[in-house]
């Protein structure tokens, strides 16, 4: 009874939805709440993630209004941006190429309804504010990078829902570019939810740089159809507590599905990295690879499952994922999950947890390199292969721009 | 010893092998060469028996029986041994088990008793000298971790355990330095007998230079399109396959 | 061309008949069924048992009453009706054996259906066996030469008789009663099983066996085993199981605490044949088992299984490495076939410096079977330079059954080095090929291969036990084909 009021407590903060799209989804979206209580560490989704810092914490919804200018948040200089700060769009005047609708979420006619995973990915369907909603045309190939700079401030808390739609044969980059300022206590949930119609092609850097006091939620639920490529790439370089939730349905044949991750963490940060390949189909091929670093008193958790149905035979599906710890209090938990009911597959996981090679760190050293800069070679060549992944170079920029900061190294390109 | 009558195979519904006509007779050995996707090893594997190929037409006698109609086991209880390309890594299975258990089903088949724990030992030490094969690799589990070179000479070393009557060798020069290379051709040489017949299927001349053989036929697009003797080996090395095409296509 | 395909196998392995399910013909004294204090008392009384463990029973039941039986994702079944079964059935024999021809003639022949002859194993193979049929351990042989090394290995009764100093002490050490469910339901109506004690410094110089047998319908079983290995000992206990064939799920529920002092070390090994239920899902064993090691300084802990029975398994032998330089060892095969469904898998919890840990598990479903590997290595604050080594591999015999992975990796030291590798794949075309052009049979090719991917496991096995594994695996993949 107790547990309920959390729950209840917690959602009282925030304002119905006015987003059309979502009242399909609002019945079983209440069902779900009114049978789950707020969760605990018991719920196995949230084994490794305390979440009373997040139920006691107070916001004041006392967004900071003024601030100066939020488009020198946005990364890619020649980006067609968007931003959704504090839940509200911002559409600047862009000239969009044909085949592209930007537009706010609450004009967009249809939205899918997305699975009811936890208690948070419901409040969102009856709370979202508003968002972003890309269309791709069919056969449109858009060469401009899509930029979604989400901004939060002062003591927001909020929902926010994103759709993407990429057409048939069509192909497309987004960055979602998650940012903060001047905050007290943060809390932001995003939803996206991304069509990959068939043959399509579809590419997202997600950059989460949000300060260190923000509660910093999303989850992406994707679908694939046949013969599409889909890419994410999930940049987590700061934040207080960070979860990403990444739902992939396969449901054509001969798909491609990479997820790949980093997460360099410092200070008292928490970071969960959720995902799920769902195979539906036969001869699909999903790559996943995460990697980290955790510094100071950091945990990381990483929760990787790949689901192979019976119907998906020929299913080649690789996980793995790598940690460094490199301080005394530091944590990590790793959970690779296969389940898997056809027989003809190919599949592996592997997972590794470790300190950074005394041997090689004393080689460089012999080399006359320092110990400061040896460590830092070393953890960028441990980085390297998923940073190769990164698709659009001033992500990447940005990316060492940031940790070189945050952690005063020098790391270079 | 065998007789192929224009043998046709598919795969995947592409036919690779277009009436593919063949003897070889006891104490001969035969070399097939050709270009790249003519069909070498589409051959090989329908004589052994993958299931992944389909034979449309055409005929396969072995010694009076019609292989064409014998599970892959029964072709090699009959007497047919495929050295294969890529030999398989089977781990934890030992090199001594397999071959015992290899043995023992063939002699079975055969209605002979089956061998006892000595006979074999003393035939496994005999046979591996004949390729200087390590006895430590008879210990190690089937293929996994040997070398190339290690793969290929332990084929020949299960080819002189099982004694079959017709032994098709699939680009067993493949990986094969030229040390190994002597070593492999001087095993081959050894088991032959007038009693038994070999198929060497190769890309280049070289392995022919140390086995020797009776006829060397030109494989091009799933058809024998010429037959000569070693000269035609070296031919084939110094002008390439580019001439049989051209004379083929034109 | 007569290929033989994976359908006929999957067929063929679905008429597999299991070959230990006979009943014994022995009269047993078999309490009431159900489930209360009175029970409790009554199996108390019975054993002639001190106050203390009747306490320890009672306290045992108060929190067993308070829990709720777990549920698990990947295991459906009906939940046993804990009121339906009897807590405690024994042959019934008034005196106790003093020597093996005292021994009821219908017992010796279950035992020799069983491949255990007890005179053969005395003479050829120096194996130390005591036999747990229902609920009661009736005979343990080669008493006297273990007893003059100061070995104690009797029936848990006997030792809750002759030595209560050693059973106080340990008993509960490991698994407390609060542990889970089960375990408090054992703790509460436990019957009987085995005990094992070596002093200090003493390598115990032959295998020492426990065979568990269910016999009589109805009943349950409860057993605990404790093994208490002194300083600087060293012991290899061995655990068979089978059960006779019956319509009727029957439950299995028991504790095994093994103790590794200093420098010690414990191998354990254990051939899991309880009956699997039809080749519908109909009757078959539940087991429910906790098994769980302490290790001090420098001792070592090695668990080995091979599961191919029970309709329902749900067991973790796992290693609480509390002294430093200690180690802990898990080498798994687990069979499932028709509807059996396995959960099985560890818990490796390094608390020492320089603890050290190894997991291989191998997993072979067939038929209409879920097998899950569900494993936890958790390396805590202190323990510096811990490592871990875990390796699962599921093998796949058709396409309606399930392997399933999910292992847990905490880890809160940086100096640990963990690595965990996983591979689910089917029975190999190419290797059935290769066999199978060297002239074996798609059957054999089949045992072969699976031998082999079971043979880091197996080789973990005393000489005995292996030959009897590799029959079971036979049996159960092989035998029906042809």
């Amino acid at each position: 009874m107790e547990k309920l009021n959390i729950l209840s407590q917690f959602t009282s903060r925030f304002p119905s939805t006015e987003i059309d799209g979502l009242s399909s989804m609002a019945n079983s979206a209440r069902v779900f709440l009114s049978g789950n209580d707020f969760p605990t560490t018991r719920v196995e989704r949230f084994k490794y993630t305390r979440l009373t810092k997040l139920s006691n914490a107070q916001f004041d919804g006392s967004a900071v209004t003024s601030i100066s200018d939020f488009r020198k948040h946005q990364i890619c200089p020649d980006a067609l941006a968007i931003f959704v700060v504090n839940g509200h769009v911002y559409l600047p005047e862009i000239k969009v190429p044909n085949g592209l609708i930007i537009e706010d979420i609450s004009s967009a006619k249809s939205l899918p309804s997305s699975s009811m995973k936890d208690v948070f990915a419901a409040m969102n369907v009856l709370h979202a504010q508003s968002g972003v909603s890309v269309h791709v045309a069919k056969n449109t190939v858009i060469d401009s990078v899509i930029e979604i700079v989400h901004v939060c401030t002062g003591s927001y808390a909020g929902f926010t829902r994103n759709q993407i739609f990429i057409g048939e044969n069509a192909q497309a980059k987004v960055v979602m570019t998650y940012v903060s300022e001047q905050t007290k206590a943060c809390f932001s949930h995003v939803h996206t939810s991304i069509e990959v119609g068939k043959r399509a092609h579809f590419n997202m850097e997600k950059v989460q740089m949000e300060s260190s006091d923000l509660f910093s939620f999303s989850d992406e639920e994707v679908w694939q159809g046949a013969d599409s490529v889909f890419q994410i790439n999930t940049l987590t370089l700061d934040g207080n507590l960070v979860r990403n939730d990444l739902h992939i349905q396969v449901q054509g044949e001969h798909a491609e599905t990479h997820l790949n991750g980093m997460y360099m963490l410092n200070g008292q940060q928490h970071v969960a990295n959720y995902t799920t390949v769902d195979h539906q189909v036969a001869n699909c091929e999903s790559n996943e690879l995460y990697k980290g670093i955790m510094d100071d008193k950091s945990i990381a958790v990483f929760n990787g499952k790949v689901f192979v149905r019976q119907d998906a035979q020929k299913t080649n599906a690789f996980q793995s994922n790598a940690n460094v710890l490199i301080s005394d209090d530091a944590g990590v938990n790793s959970k690779p999950e296969l389940e898997i009911y056809a027989d003809d597959v190919k599949c592996s996981h592997g997972s590794t947890t470790g300190q950074l090679d005394d041997e090689a760190l004393f080689y460089l050293r012999a080399r006359g390199i320092s110990e400061r800069g040896a460590t830092q070679l070393l953890l960028t060549a441990f980085m390297s292969d998923v940073l190769d992944k990164i698709t659009v170079p001033s992500v990447k920029e940005k990316v060492f721009e940031v940790i070189n900061k945050r952690f005063n190294w020098e790391l270079t390109l | 010893m065998i007789k192929i009558e224009n043998l046709h195979a598919s795969i995947d519904g592409k036919e690779i092998l277009k009436g593919l006509n063949l003897e070889v007779k006891a104490g001969e050995i035969h070399a097939i060469m050709g270009p790249n996707g003519a069909g070498k090893s589409t051959l090989a594997s329908v004589l052994a028996g993958r299931e992944d190929y389909e034979v449309t037409a055409g005929s396969i006698d072995f010694d009076g029986t019609d292989l064409l109609e014998l599970s892959t086991e029964d072709r090699a209880r009959e007497g047919l041994f495929l050295a294969f390309q890529y030999p398989v890594e089977i781990p934890g299975v030992s090199n001594i088990n397999f071959l015992r258990t290899a043995l023992n089903e063939i002699r079975e088949y055969k209605g002979q008793a089956q061998i006892s724990a000595k006979e074999f030992m003393a035939m496994v030490r005999e046979k591996s000298a004949i390729v200087e094969l390590d006895s430590k690799l008879a210990s190690r589990a089937v293929n996994e971790g040997f070398s190339g070179g290690e793969k290929k000479r332990n084929e020949i070393f299960q080819m002189a355990m099982l004694e079959p009557k017709l032994a098709v060798l699939d680009e067993t020069d493949s990986g094969l330095d030229i040390d190994a290379l002597r070593i492999v051709a001087n095993g081959v040489n050894t088991l032959k007998s007038d009693q038994n017949a070999t198929i060497v299927i190769t890309h280049y001349q070289r392995l022919l230079d140390y086995i020797i053989p009776d006829f060397v036929h030109v494989l091009y697009d799933g058809r024998i399109v010429m037959t000569g003797t070693k000269e035609l080996a070296l031919e084939l090395e110094e002008k390439g396959y580019d001439w049989i095409k051209e004379s083929i296509d034109a | 061309m007569a290929g033989y395909t994976e359908n006929e196998l999957a067929k063929d392995l679905e008429n597999q008949e299991y070959k230990f399910g006979f009943v014994t013909d022995i009269e047993a004294d078999t309490v009431p069924i159900g489930l209360n204090e009175g029970i409790i008392r009554l199996i108390s009384t019975k054993k002639n048992e001190p106050d203390w463990l009747l306490e320890y029973r009672l306290k045992a039941f108060a929190i067993w009453k308070e829990m709720t039986e777990p549920e698990w994702a990947h295991v459906h079944y009906q939940k046993p009706d804990f009121q339906a079964i009897a807590y405690y059935s024994a042959p019934k024999q008034t005196k106790k054996y003093e020597s093996w021809d005292d021994v009821d003639p219908e017992m010796k022949e279950t035992m020799k259906k069983l491949g255990i002859s007890m005179e053969e194993q005395q003479r050829l193979t120096g194996v130390a066996v005591d036999f747990v049929m229902d609920s009661v351990s009736v005979a343990t042989s080669f008493k006297e030469k273990l007893g003059e090394l100061g070995v104690i290995f009797c029936s848990f009764s006997d030792a809750v008789q002759n030595h209560p100093d050693l059973v106080k002490k340990y008993m509960g050490s490991v698994v407390p009663m609060t542990d889970n469910f089960y375990a408090a339901l054992n703790a509460a109506v436990f019957t009987d099983g085995s005990f094992c004690y070596i002093p200090k410094g003493v390598r115990c110089p032959m295998e020492l066996s426990t065979y568990f047998r269910i016999n009589a319908g109805g009943t349950g079983q409860f057993e605990r085993t404790l093994v208490v290995a002194d300083e600087g000992s060293y012991v290899s206990y061995l655990e068979g199981c089978t059960a006779p064939q019956r319509d009727e799920n029957q439950l299995h529920a028991a504790v095994v605490e093994l103790i590794a002092m200093d420098h010690a070390e414990i191998k354990y090994s254990t051939v899991q044949n309880w009956y699997p239920g039809d080749k519908e899902g109909k009757g078959g064993i539940f087991n429910f088992v906790t098994k769980r090691g302490m290790c001090e300084s420098h001792a070592k802990i090695s668990w080995t299984q091979v599961e191919t029975g029970s309709a329902v398994t749900w067991k973790y032998p796992s290693c609480i490495l509390k002294g430093d330089y200690s180690i802990g060892e898990f080498y798994s095969v687990a069979v499932t076939n028709n509807y059996q469904q396995a959960d099985t898998g560890t818990k490796m919890i390094h608390l020492g410096k320089h603890t050290k840990s190894t997991i291989i598990s191998k997993g072979i479903s067939a038929g209409k079977s879920q097998n899950s590997y569900r494993g936890l290595v958790q390396i805590n604050k202190a323990a510096h330079h811990a490592r871990n080594f875990s390796q699962c591999d599921s093998l796949l015999m058709t396409d309606e059954c399930g392997a399933h992975t999910f292992p847990y990796i905490e880890c809160k030291n940086p100096t640990a080095k963990i690595e965990h590798e996983a591979t689910t794949s089917k029975i190999g075309e190419d290797q059935l090929f290769y066999c199978m052009q060297r002239g074996i049979s798609e059957e054999k090719a089949i045992s072969l291969i699976v031998n082999g991917y079971c043979k880091e496991v197996l080789n973990q096995l005393p000489m005995e036990f292996a030959v009897e594994a590799q029959k079971l695996l036979a049996i159960s993949l092989e035998g029906s084909v042809g």
